[in-house]
């Protein structure tokens, strides 16, 4: 008998619920779980009311397609500051924070929420394009950046935005290839070294 | 522990923990083999960028006995994908082509003939080939390869040599209405124009069909009968499917 039965039910169910978590297995959900219950009640009911209240309090937004407070403006669409004539569209909304982090970007966001893949059933209707149609129907777009990651559906999703959005928008760009920062050119494979070739810049 | 080196093309990936992907490879030397390419999806790892689906690579797998999953040991760059994967028709193509691939062909069985087609479209494509005409040389080239969609050369019971043919899949024949002893079902016949389609696709290179000019009704129909074979042959229709009937295909199964 695996030693996790001995465990009382309640303790087996939050086990089985962590391990729904990414990154988390039989032991990271172990040593959580008592963690937890060494900290006593208190920090369990702290942890659970938050959890509770990511399912009552944050929606997306339907502008953005990030995640906002419920009932309140969204940070980063409400924000007077930022530049509505950029458009970055991104897979995810941790890609949002990711580019945030970079302080280089001071436009508006479309999250994805996916990439094509029909493979995983994510065909374009999921991608909120009716909501991008919309944006873009305002007229102050006037650059709208693909953020997508250069992989095989990130590249074919870019494709699709950029053949959907042809036409309605005076630039459309995609985010550049290169070479990590810091890295021996020994170390860089030979597809990421071609793609910074080609997308090489002017420098003089 | 014996270890396969061979060419091969990458047909899917699936996350199998935070860092290590299961690869689906169509391996020249031995078909299709599964492996774990462990610490893969790490911005460090040595497989990075080489197992983008449908990449030509060269990779040794170590195998073992009584195990279905390999493991990766190298993977080497030939040839890259993300240059038709940016383009997204193409695209599409590339999706549909992997996963008919993964689910048409036996694992561990050498099928030099279907690993030279799935070269062929994707240099046919590169060369400039309509999409809809190479999703539908793929199909039919693959499904021939597999015996259940012959060159059409007449009623195989009668010899009558008019059309429309149908299709006998389970026999993977063609016949005419008369001794089919069925009517020609929309979109499941092969008419004259379709057949001469049929024909260049069989006898041609895709990529020296990328310049020729072909009735857009006929290709439309023809990649309607070839994706109900198709489907009939997998037992399922394909996931893909709705992101190759954006193509101009007529409607699936």
């Amino acid at each position: 008998m695996k030693a996790v039965n001995a465990y009382p039910p309640s303790l087996r169910r939050c086990l089985e619920e962590l391990q729904k978590l990414p990154g988390i297995g039989p032991k990271s959900a172990q040593r959580i779980l008592f963690h937890l219950l060494e900290r006593g009640a208190g920090a369990s009911v702290e942890l659970a009311e938050t959890l509770l209240a990511l399912g009552k309090r944050v929606e997306r937004c339907p502008d953005c397609r990030a995640f906002k407070e419920a009932g309140a403006a969204c940070a980063l669409c409400g924000d007077p500051s930022r530049d509505g004539r950029l458009l970055c569209i991104v897979e995810s909304a941790a890609d949002v924070l990711l580019i945030e982090g970079t302080g280089e970007f001071r436009g508006h966001y479309h999250v994805l929420h996916g990439l094509l893949s029909p493979m995983k059933g994510i065909h374009p209707e999921q991608l909120g394009l009716e909501v991008l149609d919309r944006r873009l129907g305002g007229g102050t777009v006037e650059e709208v950046i693909l953020a997508t990651p250069p992989t095989a559906e990130g590249e074919a999703t870019a494709s699709y935005l950029a053949n959907h959005l042809a036409g309605r928008v005076a630039q459309i760009s995609r985010i550049a290839y290169g070479l990590p920062v810091g890295t021996d050119f020994q170390y860089v494979d030979t597809l990421t070294l071609s793609r910074a070739l080609s997308g090489r810049r002017r420098f003089l | 522990m014996p270890a396969l080196s061979s060419e091969a093309f990458v047909l899917l990936r699936h996350p199998l923990t935070e860092s290590s992907w299961i690869v689906t490879l169509f391996t020249r030397e031995e078909g299709v083999v599964r492996a774990v390419a462990k610490g893969a999806r790490r911005t460090t790892s040595p497989f990075r960028g080489a197992l983008e689906p449908l990449s030509r690579v060269r990779v040794e797998v170590v195998l073992k006995e009584g195990r279905e999953l390999g493991t990766l040991r190298s993977a080497e760059l030939l040839e890259g994908s993300l240059d038709l994967h940016g383009r997204w028709p193409e695209a599409a193509v590339l999706m549909g082509m992997g996963e008919t691939l993964e689910r048409a062909l036996p694992a561990h069985a050498a099928e030099e003939e279907s690993y030279r087609l799935l070269g062929a479209v994707l240099a046919g494509l590169r060369a400039g080939a309509p999409p809809l005409l190479a999703w539908v040389y793929f199909s039919a080239w693959l499904l021939r390869l597999h015996g259940v969609f012959p060159r059409p050369e007449g009623c195989v019971t009668c010899g009558a040599q008019g059309y429309p043919l149908l299709l006998d899949l389970g026999a993977g024949e063609w016949r005419c209405p008369r001794c089919q002893r069925q009517r020609p079902a929309e979109g499941r016949a092969l008419t004259g124009p379709m057949a001469s389609l049929l024909e260049a696709v069989f006898r041609s290179p895709l990529a020296s069909l990328a310049r020729r000019e072909f009735p857009q009704e006929a290709l439309s129909a023809l990649s309607g009968m070839v994706y109900w074979a198709l489907a009939a042959y997998l037992g399922r229709p394909l996931a893909t499917w709705p992101a190759l009937e954006s193509l101009g295909g007529a409607a699936g199964p």
